[in-house]
């Protein structure tokens, strides 16, 4: 088989605008996402999966439409089955105020327990007070209190009377009480008690010792005076409260007689109400202090609604633009408080989840991962099924203040995580619980088979979205440059990338030169330009290669011919643009024990697969050449002034030819360049990106001035897939550039050398394989010593780098 | 020329002994003497038969806080004096600030009665209270609701009463409280009538004309009574 001039035709495959004409009238629903069958069926699958552990994480490359495909299937599957989800309200818990305690509300219900929570506490603001105003309550206080006093002073008076009968008086002094021998009203002296008679003192010293026996037993029993008192009180404000509360609160427990937690917190409410009735009474005595203090009581009976899904939280899909850790799971808030921070149940906000329970939350997976903690918090939450609010500053015992630990809330959340592929293996990777939780992986293609029908429906797409953006109508023709430029983005002019974003891109801009050219349409020279003004705005370095090219600084030959030397083509990305510029590979070869040194890679400026392609060329030669004799040369292969790293194998064409070169003396034409891999049996693989390299081998040869003899080398199987621009489509129709494919390195050889290859296993000594068996044979000969060299010259010996005939 | 009339028009005196009760009787004389214009004049009587029954030998005492009996000394006393006038000082000083009161506190030795029958010329308002031998405290576990305080005085129709009423009105004012007069054929046999003075001593201050009382009544009274004219 031998290489394969490619036609104009076979060079690019251009969209054809009547078939898009022939659409003109757009879909009723135009689809936003083309193609994707695969992802789509996987989203559908992960949404309608209502089981623990089915979360998605839906992968694929910006722009491709995850969002959109995702919100399309939740919003199919809602309108289907609807929406289960809850109002969620935190109450104070009264037993334990740390502690608060969730209530699940119907949507709406929610807000109306606040409401009704707010009119219950102004209704007792009113009752209670006027309860305790009553004269029935008034005449009872009465009652209680000049019972209590009489009581109380009853037993002291009596002890006070028992004194006086004894000739002693009971004495209240500053100290305490006393009893001191009476005479008169007055106490006795000192001097008159002296002179009593000894058995008359004995008397008053045996009753006052009887009275203070009898006063310590007045004094005790007036403590449990007291506290009867207390408690007889405590019961009368406990009562006239009650009838006041009563009313209330059982009107607002039948509204909620269906739930049974509100029920049963309203019960809570009406045992707090009756014990701190006093929190309801009015303050007139403008205390502001005190009116703050009492605001502060009454709020424990406040309603936070945390999630109003009846309201507010209303839509089921929540799109977290900021998944941090406090934004996920909800926080704490505190207050300074006379320099103190404090919180309450009041002050517990709501997160994503809960915002998002009994729905969807879509969340950037690179976003998630970024947020300290939160990514562990979202697991937890998840593998829980429950909210559970916790302080990153208790969890790491950076506070001492006092935090609440707010009863969890259960969740039921579908997660949409999106994000790179390399993103979706690491988290496989290093995180057994990432399988456990996102069983169902959505993996959005990078492009799609371009086919009329893909076309179509791109265009259908393109032309919906461009409406929705308010631009100007595209004609048919700038739609198929638009999908001709999804062709060339997918490398592959048979595919189409899936990355409509950039389409669309693409369309604002050529919008914007459409307006500016005061056009009321858009067309294919406004679609040329944009795409053209990007890759100028991209392509800063691409010009400064190709401008040291032209100067000589960075040299590459692209006329005449030289040994060991071949142009190899490089791409590489800038600014989101894809360039391809030519790299001098040069090889040189010695008498040696069958290495191939690859420069490259001893110097640590090639990767892994550089290398595994030079092992691959340098076991194709070995293997051709030398089954039956030793393998006696060392090759050194390097790219020219390269600088920085080298990957890939799409080189290892142009390595081996230039070093089939170097072997057999052959100098190679610098007109042509040459992309490709080899395999072990010199078969030329397909490679990437080769509309962009092959283009910038023709920017250079272009800019020297193109004379028929330039061209460049591509696998057989590239050739189906090029979409090169319309300038080297014209050089080519014009014949002063060409495009050849090839299957095997002998057809590349051939077309590089001018010489016949010849057959691999027995050439004839004139053909390039001929040459090099000889070589070889001479080389294993020498090694084993059976020949001696002769010297004919330096070229022979060591074959000067690039030597031949050429110009650069 | 005497100027007794002046001056005692001139202040509002409270008498106080070692009751427990005497933040109380500032918080009655406090308001009355901030609506009439008056000075607060505060006295402290302390007991002199305190000072006889500490030094009678075997004197014990109960303290308040305790349920021990200790033997009690004339220093044991005199300390408790200076620790009572310390309080009250300190007391009267935070009232009188609240009502901008121009005030002083004196200290005699005596009993009640006597000081307010020595005083009688200083002022035609003299307010004071025996201090029941235990008052009854609210418990903080069942706060009573603040109802308006009753200032109570008797009417006979006199010229004495009518002037006792006048200030009760006053004072009723002051406290925003309400005045209760009960009527009686002649106030000046009152202290015949003990059943009345007893149910005259659930109010929160007795207003009675000076005249009508000697101090063998006045001990009797359990309420503040401020003493008119």
């Amino acid at each position: 088989m031998a290489a394969r001039k490619l036609s104009p035709h076979e060079l690019a495959v251009h969209c054809d605008a009547a078939m898009l004409r022939l659409d003109a009238t757009p879909a009723a629903a135009p689809a936003e996402i083309v193609g994707q069958e695969r992802a789509r069926s996987a989203v559908e699958f992960g949404i309608a999966m209502r089981r623990a552990g089915y979360h998605l994480y839906v992968m694929g490359p910006p722009g491709s439409g995850k969002r959109s495909l995702v919100r399309r299937a939740i919003d199919a599957h809602l309108a289907q089955n609807g929406a289960h989800r809850n109002d969620w309200v935190y109450v104070n818990n009264f037993d334990a105020p740390h502690r608060p305690i969730a209530l699940q509300l119907a949507p709406g219900r929610g807000a109306q327990l606040r409401d009704h929570m707010r009119a219950l506490v102004e209704e007792l603001r009113s009752t209670i007070p006027a309860a305790f105003e009553s004269e029935e309550y008034a005449a009872e206080l009465e009652r209680l209190n000049t019972d209590f006093k009489e009581r109380a002073e009853r037993g002291l008076l009596e002890v006070s009377s028992e004194a006086q009968k004894n000739g002693l008086l009971m004495i209240r002094t500053p100290v305490g009480f006393t009893f001191a021998p009476q005479k008169g009203s007055e106490v006795m002296s000192p001097q008159d008690f002296e002179a009593l008679p000894q058995e008359e003192r004995a008397r008053l010293q045996q009753a006052v010792q009887q009275l203070q026996d009898r006063l310590v037993h007045v004094l005790r029993e007036s403590m449990r005076l007291r506290k009867e008192h207390a408690d007889r009180l405590r019961t009368l404000n406990r009562s006239t409260t009650q009838l006041a509360v009563d009313h209330a609160v059982e009107e607002t427990k039948a509204r909620y007689a269906d739930v049974p937690a509100v029920t049963a917190y309203l019960e809570a409410v009406r045992a707090a109400v009756i014990d701190n009735a006093d929190a309801f009474r009015s303050r007139e005595d403008g205390d502001a202090q005190a009116a703050a203090a009492q605001q502060g009581e009454l709020a424990r009976y406040e309603v936070n609604l945390l999630v109003d899904a009846g309201g507010s939280d209303g839509a089921p899909i929540v799109d977290a633009d900021l998944p941090s850790y406090q934004n996920l799971i909800g926080r704490v808030d505190h207050i300074a408080h006379f320099g103190m921070l404090v919180t309450d149940f009041r002050h517990i906000k709501a997160g994503l989840l809960h915002r998002a329970d009994g729905g969807y939350l879509l969340i950037d997976a690179i976003k998630l991962l970024t947020q300290p903690f939160a990514w562990a918090a979202l697991k937890r939450a998840l593998l829980r099924s429950e909210i559970r609010i916790e302080s990153m500053a208790e969890m790491f015992s950076m506070v001492s203040t006092v935090q609440l630990e707010p009863q969890p809330i259960p969740l039921d959340v579908k997660v949409v995580l999106f994000g790179e592929r390399a993103v979706c293996q690491l988290l496989q990777d290093v995180d057994p619980e990432f399988d456990e939780l996102f069983r169902v992986v959505a993996d959005m293609d990078d492009d799609l088979p371009r086919d009329g029908g893909t076309q179509r429906t791109l265009a259908q797409a393109l032309t919906a979205q461009m409406r929705d953006k308010a631009l100007l109508p595209p004609s048919a023709e700038a739609l198929a440059g638009l999908i001709d430029h999804a062709a060339r983005r997918s490398g592959d002019a048979t595919r189409l990338n899936a990355n409509v974003r950039m389409l669309l891109d693409v369309a604002v801009e050529a919008d914007h030169l459409a307006r500016g050219a005061a056009r009321t349409q858009l067309d294919a020279a406004d679609v040329a330009a944009a795409i053209a003004a990007r890759r100028a705005r991209a392509g800063r370095v691409d010009g400064r290669v190709r401008q040291a090219m032209l100067r000589d600084i960075l040299a590459i030959a692209t006329a005449g011919e030289r040994v060991g030397q071949v142009n190899g083509l490089a791409a590489y990305e800038a600014g989101g643009e894809t360039f391809g510029a030519p790299s001098r590979i040069s090889a040189t070869t010695r008498l040696g024990d069958g290495q191939v040194v690859d420069i490259q890679r001893e110097t640590r400026l090639a990767g892994p697969v550089h290398a595994k392609g030079v092992l691959i060329l340098s076991s194709f030669l070995a293997a051709r050449f030398s089954r039956f004799q030793p393998h006696s040369i060392i090759g050194s292969l390097v790219f020219e002034q390269t600088y920085g790293l080298i990957e890939g194998d799409s080189a290892s064409l142009a390595e081996l030819v230039a070093l089939m070169s170097s072997i057999c003396d052959v100098p190679v034409r610098q007109a042509l360049a040459v992309t490709g891999s080899v395999d072990q049996f010199g078969n030329v693989q397909a490679v990437g990106a080769v509309d962009a390299k092959l283009e910038g081998f023709f920017d250079l040869c272009a800019a020297r001035g193109l004379d028929g003899t330039h061209g460049a080398i591509v696998p057989h199987s590239n050739a189906t897939m090029l979409m090169l621009r319309d300038e080297v489509l014209q050089a080519v129709a014009a014949g002063r550039f060409a495009v050849y494919a090839v299957h095997t390195v002998d057809e590349a050889l051939e077309l590089l050398t001018g010489l016949p290859c010849g057959d691999a296993t027995r050439p004839r000594d004139d053909t390039v394989n001929g040459r090099i068996a000889k070589r070889l044979r001479e080389y294993a000969e020498l090694r084993s010593g059976t020949r001696r060299v002769k010297r004919r010259g330096p070229s022979r010996a060591a074959p000067a780098a690039g030597s031949g005939r050429g110009t650069s | 020329v005497s100027d007794a009339p002046a001056r005692a028009a001139a202040q509002v005196l409270a008498l106080l002994d070692d009751a427990a009760c005497g933040a109380a009787l500032l918080e009655l004389a406090s308001p009355l003497a901030r609506v009439l214009q008056r000075e607060l004049s505060v006295v402290y009587v302390e007991s002199a038969r305190s000072l006889v029954a500490a030094a009678l030998p075997c004197t014990q005492v109960l303290a308040h806080s305790g349920l021990q009996w200790m033997p009690l000394q004339p220093g044991d006393v005199e300390q408790g004096f200076r620790a009572h006038e310390a309080r009250l000082r300190e007391l009267t000083a935070r009232i009188a600030l609240r009502d901008a009161l121009h005030w002083s506190l004196r200290v005699v030795r005596g009993n009640l009665g006597e000081a307010a029958a020595r005083l009688q010329s200083e002022s035609d308002l003299l307010l004071l209270a025996h201090a029941p031998p235990l008052q009854p405290r609210s418990s903080r576990t069942a706060p009573q609701p603040r109802r308006p305080p009753v200032v109570a005085t008797l009417g006979d129709g006199d010229d004495a009463s009518r002037r006792a009423l006048q200030v009760a009105t006053q004072l009723a004012r002051a406290l925003q409280g309400v005045v209760q007069v009960a009527h009686i054929d002649t106030v000046a046999r009152l202290p015949e009538q003990p059943d009345r003075l007893r149910a005259l001593a659930h109010c929160d201050v007795l207003v009675l004309p000076r005249a009508t009382l000697d101090a063998v009544t006045l001990a009797l009274l359990r309420c503040p009574v401020l003493l008119v004219g």
